[in-house]
């Protein structure tokens, strides 16, 4: 039986706030994007492997997430949903899991509260734990752990904090570049010289400026790419992001 | 419509086999294990986001030689996914100490990657599953289904009970078992496009 290497997987990310799909910029900056149901088929028969729902809004103010949003997809839709934004206990990861979400992503809290990553994994196993981190370029730490929409950091390495979360039980790792995230201008160079550096032994998504026009020769310590603007503005396909990438 | 009764697991992706069973036209109800009449349930689904040690606390309050009894003459109808296909078997590495169901024989355990492979240790996304039709009624020979696990039953070939394997870091592993009325899918079904669906004919007989 061949053993092929497994493809690049693609995610589609979508950010809501209070039930529509937003295009946050660089984590701030918000777009509106419309027909919401409309697009998700078009990313689904267009060849996504996956979603990924966060909620920005809820990690700042501590809303109630985006369920409905999950709830309406899952539906509709037979894909894997991972999900997340201010997932500060069992009981949010319970609602989520409630409305439609087969894989929990906890971002923030994590760091406050390193052991929501072990009761979170010990209820609904390793591989449904995936942990997601916002990255920053750092003089100091090479790459730096942020949290609250990459607005405040942590003084935690992203290779450390890894390690860490791997540890804890996280069974998956969504990394977002800060700096390139929502800007369209290509994938953050640096931030892949960095990771291709670090001790991973959980599948690794990278997520922050995908742009086609740019080819990417990607280390295999990355297992898939996080997709948002260029799917949402520019309707483009999974075979596009595939394409444009290739493992070095 | 059938009734479909779902084993309730404490906290699993419930919402994600409510939906897939009512897209299917089936009424989906939830039971815990100590609740369960089996001589009133058809069709069980054991679901899949969980652990091998909570699977084996909500099957606590069951009567599992009932359960066996029920399955061998094909009155229970069941679909158990990813954890919960694990469950069938004896032991697993992912929770030492704790009972399988031991319906069929097999210890879970990590998936290792072989020494010369980068992978890591947990198999996530869509993989092409070798299916032995003349077994198990499916048109394709090679299907691809989502995985989301880090254990499985590891080193096995296909037979009359193994129906259905795929690969992950050099490991052929057990995808698709099935025994008397017992099918078990070490991938989602629920989430594995619409093609999947037809898993649910297994409740048909």
């Amino acid at each position: 039986m061949p053993n092929k290497a497994a493809p690049l997987r693609v995610i589609a990310r979508l950010d809501t706030k209070n039930g529509r799909l937003i295009k946050p910029v660089r984590f701030e900056g918000v777009r509106q994007i419309d027909n919401l149901m409309e697009r998700v088929e078009s990313y689904v028969l267009g060849g996504i492997d996956e979603l990924a729902i966060f909620d920005v809004v809820s990690s700042l103010y501590n809303t109630p997430t985006e369920l409905e949003v999950v709830g309406e997809i899952s539906k509709a839709f037979s894909i894997c949903i991972a999900a997340g934004g201010g997932v500060s206990s069992i009981n949010d990861a319970e609602k989520l899991l409630r409305f439609g979400a087969d894989k929990i992503l906890i971002n923030t809290s994590a760091v406050k509260n390193k052991d929501l990553i072990r009761s979170i994994s010990r209820e609904i196993g390793t591989q449904s734990t995936a942990v997601s981190i916002q990255a920053k370029k750092s003089e100091l730490l090479g790459f730096e752990v942020m949290v609250e929409a990459g607005r405040q950091q942590t003084g935690m390495a992203v290779c450390d904090w890894m390690s860490e979360i791997q540890d804890l039980g996280a069974g998956e790792i969504i990394m977002t570049s800060v700096d390139s995230d929502g800007v369209n201008a290509g994938l953050d160079s640096q931030l892949i010289s960095y990771l291709s550096h670090c001790q991973v032994d959980r599948p690794l998504i990278l997520g922050g400026g995908f742009s086609p026009l740019s080819h990417v020769g990607l280390p295999r310590v990355i297992d898939g790419l996080l997709v948002g603007s260029f799917f949402h503005l520019k309707g483009g396909l999974s075979e596009d992001v595939r394409a444009s990438v290739s493992y070095v | 419509m059938s009734k479909v009764t779902i084993l309730k697991l404490g906290v699993y992706n419930r919402g994600s086999i409510f939906n897939w069973l009512w897209r299917n036209g089936c009424q989906p109800v939830e039971e815990c294990g100590a609740s369960i009449k089996l001589d009133d349930v058809q069709n069980l689904i054991i679901p899949g986001v969980s652990t091998f040690e909570k699977l084996q606390s909500a099957f606590q309050n069951l009567d599992v030689e009932l359960f066996r009894e029920k399955v061998s003459a094909g009155e229970l109808r069941v679909i158990a996914i990813c954890a919960g296909m694990q469950f069938l078997f004896e032991s697993s590495e992912e929770s030492p100490g704790a009972k399988g169901l031991g319906l069929l024989k097999g210890h879970i355990s990590k998936l290792q990657p072989d020494s010369h492979q980068s992978v890591k240790s947990v198999n996530i996304g869509w993989r092409e599953t070798h299916i032995n039709t003349a077994q198990f009624n499916h048109a394709d020979p090679v299907h691809s289904f989502y995985y989301c696990h880090k254990y499985g039953l590891a080193n096995v070939e296909l037979d009359d009970v193994i129906v259905g394997k795929s690969v992950f870091a050099g490991v052929e592993f057990a995808s698709i078992v099935k025994w008397k009325a017992l099918l078990g899918v070490q991938f989602h079904p629920e989430i594995s496009g619409f093609a999947a669906d037809k898993i649910l004919q297994h409740f048909d007989g």
